[in-house]
């Protein structure tokens, strides 16, 4: 465990050296800021544009940040064989993914808090007081740590066994696949099709979720959320991401790195 | 020689400036046209397509109907042939978009003159998003302004005063039935007023609603002696002379009492009905 923390921590600060998550994180933040002169163009409604517009940035930027950095990370390590010097030391290959994974999270927590924090600001600048900050606001924001840690998950999964570029494509396009998934699984369980509600049911443990962890409508409309539903969601999004990250200690310690 | 350069260059430059910008009138004219959008999508499509981002793209195509809205008003008109569609879009892509569903749907009918395309997409904001009161208030307004279908307009008035907890819309529900004139919409108007009357009220409110219900009552009471006066002058060819004419031929099982505490008048001569508190029955009329 003190290894797998000394490898998660040696990964936040090598993340903390990329330029592109400065990059990122600056057009994020700069975006939520943006929104609020995008908002002076509508009619009415102010209040929901900065909104949309800061949590939809925070979103795409963290998954971006988490899928880049994560691949460029771990794929580096491998390539430039620096992970061949820890793992000649009595540490695991699970423990390696697993520190990579943890460290890589925690950048990504890091990215949410910043951009969290710009979001807060720059609705606190156009409401002038924070009755925005209600549950909905923490688990639109909350949740996107449990989406972020899915997105490093496949990242460590597909850079541990094949090139940068295809990591990057398959990890995307399973998490695009798991947004999808949300908007046509309703249409599909409606289907006469016989078969489509087994497929359903098995894509469903298969694929992430991504809309179930999605509460950005929370902070919009300002509904109030259950811990019960915050809690259950962050352990499905966690857990999924526990799942991946297991299969890819597997597929790493199976892996010939000669 | 640098300084004859930049002399030379200046002049050219300025040249092209000053003989092509007039010939380019006809492009800047048309820069200023309104454009119907070039392509809308199908908004469930778009929404199956937007990767958990339909919030914003929502809020994009919501930005470009407040622009579209706003071009085809200065322009003078431009028959907003697009708008619908793109209601349709944002409300797809967001369902809950309330305030969308009331722009838009009013900008339809008012604007646009769509008064179909405006009723559909304020009954799919009622279904959606079920407690904006606003939603069918607009539709009551479509249904008595456009349509004159003044039972449809009492029916809405009622679904927003009951949606919003707005007592005051009760009021003008028991307008829009007195309008309508039917025993049916009498009758809903009664037992709606009744039921708001049962609610938490202000002691001005509540007074209003009282004098509202005698008022429906008294209107119902004329109405159904106007009816047995048109039925024997039908079979008779003139107007009875006195009211209990009425009952000795079987047109009203008897003369109603004034709900409003005085009267019911009757004018022989020209077969006019009144009670002698509030008058005759005179519902709003509507000019063309």
């Amino acid at each position: 465990m003190k290894a797998t923390l000394a490898i998660a921590g040696n990964t936040v600060r090598e993340a903390l050296r990329e330029r592109l998550l400065y990059n990122l994180v600056i057009f994020a933040v700069l975006l939520s800021v943006s929104s609020l002169t995008i908002s002076r163009l509508t009619l009415g409604e102010q209040f929901r544009i900065i909104a949309d517009v800061s949590t939809s940035s925070t979103q795409v930027f963290g998954i971006l940040i988490s899928v880049f950095v994560g691949v460029a990370l771990v794929s580096r390590e491998i390539d430039r064989r620096t992970a061949y010097a820890m793992l000649a030391r009595p540490v695991s290959r699970a423990d390696f993914v697993l520190g990579k994974f943890l460290g890589l999270l925690a950048t990504a927590g890091l990215n949410l808090a910043v951009m969290a924090l710009a979001s807060a600001l720059v609705l606190f600048l156009y409401r002038g007081n924070g009755s925005f900050l209600g549950s909905g606001f923490f688990v639109a924001f909350g949740l996107m740590i449990a989406q972020f840690a899915i997105c490093v998950a496949l990242a460590v999964l597909f850079a541990s066994f094949s090139t940068p570029t295809l990591a990057i494509i398959f990890t995307l396009a399973i998490v695009g696949a798991g947004f999808l998934f949300t908007e046509v699984r309703p249409f599909w369980l409606l289907s006469d099709e016989a078969g489509m509600k087994p497929l359903v049911h098995v894509l469903d443990f298969l694929l992430p979720g991504m809309g179930l962890l999605d509460a950005k409508e929370a902070l919009t409309y300002g509904d109030t959320v259950s811990l019960g539903s915050f809690a259950t969601r962050m352990a499905y999004g966690c857990g999924y991401a526990g799942v991946i990250v297991a299969i890819a200690a597997v597929v790493f310690s199976r892996r010939d790195i000669r | 020689m640098r300084g004859k350069g930049t002399a030379v260059l200046l002049a050219v430059s300025a040249a092209a400036v000053a003989l092509g910008r007039p010939a380019l009138e006809p492009e800047a004219v048309d820069a200023s046209r309104v454009r119907e959008p070039a392509w809308l999508p199908n908004g469930k499509l778009l929404r199956l397509a937007s990767f958990g981002q339909r919030l914003l793209l929502a809020d994009l195509y919501w930005l470009k109907t407040v622009t579209y809205i706003g071009e085809s008003t200065l322009s003078r008109g431009h028959r907003l042939g697009s708008l619908h569609a793109l209601g349709d879009i944002v409300t797809d892509l967001d369902p809950r978009y309330g305030y969308a569903y009331q722009v838009i749907g009013s900008n339809l009918s008012g604007l646009a003159h769509d008064v179909a395309a405006s009723d559909r997409l304020l009954e799919k904001g009622v279904r959606n998003v079920p407690d904006r009161w606003v939603l069918p208030f607009l539709l009551a307004f479509n249904r008595f302004f456009y349509a004159r279908d003044y039972a449809g307009a009492a029916a809405w008035a009622r679904r927003a005063a009951e949606v919003g907890k707005r007592p005051h819309l009760a009021l003008l529900a028991a307008n829009l039935s007195l309008v309508a004139n039917t025993d049916e919409e009498y009758a809903l108007s009664l037992s709606f007023l009744e039921l708001s009357l049962q609610q938490p009220q202000t002691p001005e409110l509540r007074d209003q609603i009282k004098a509202r219900i005698v008022k429906v009552r008294t209107y119902q009471a004329l109405d159904a002696v106007e009816r047995a006066i048109d039925a024997f002058r039908a079979r008779n060819g003139l107007a009875p002379i006195v009211l209990d004419q009425l009952v000795w031929s079987g047109f009203l099982p008897r003369i109603p009492t004034d709900p409003s505490g005085g009267s019911i008048e009757y004018e022989g001569g020209t077969g006019d009905v009144r009670s002698s508190v509030i008058g005759a029955r005179r519902p709003i009329r509507v000019s063309e």
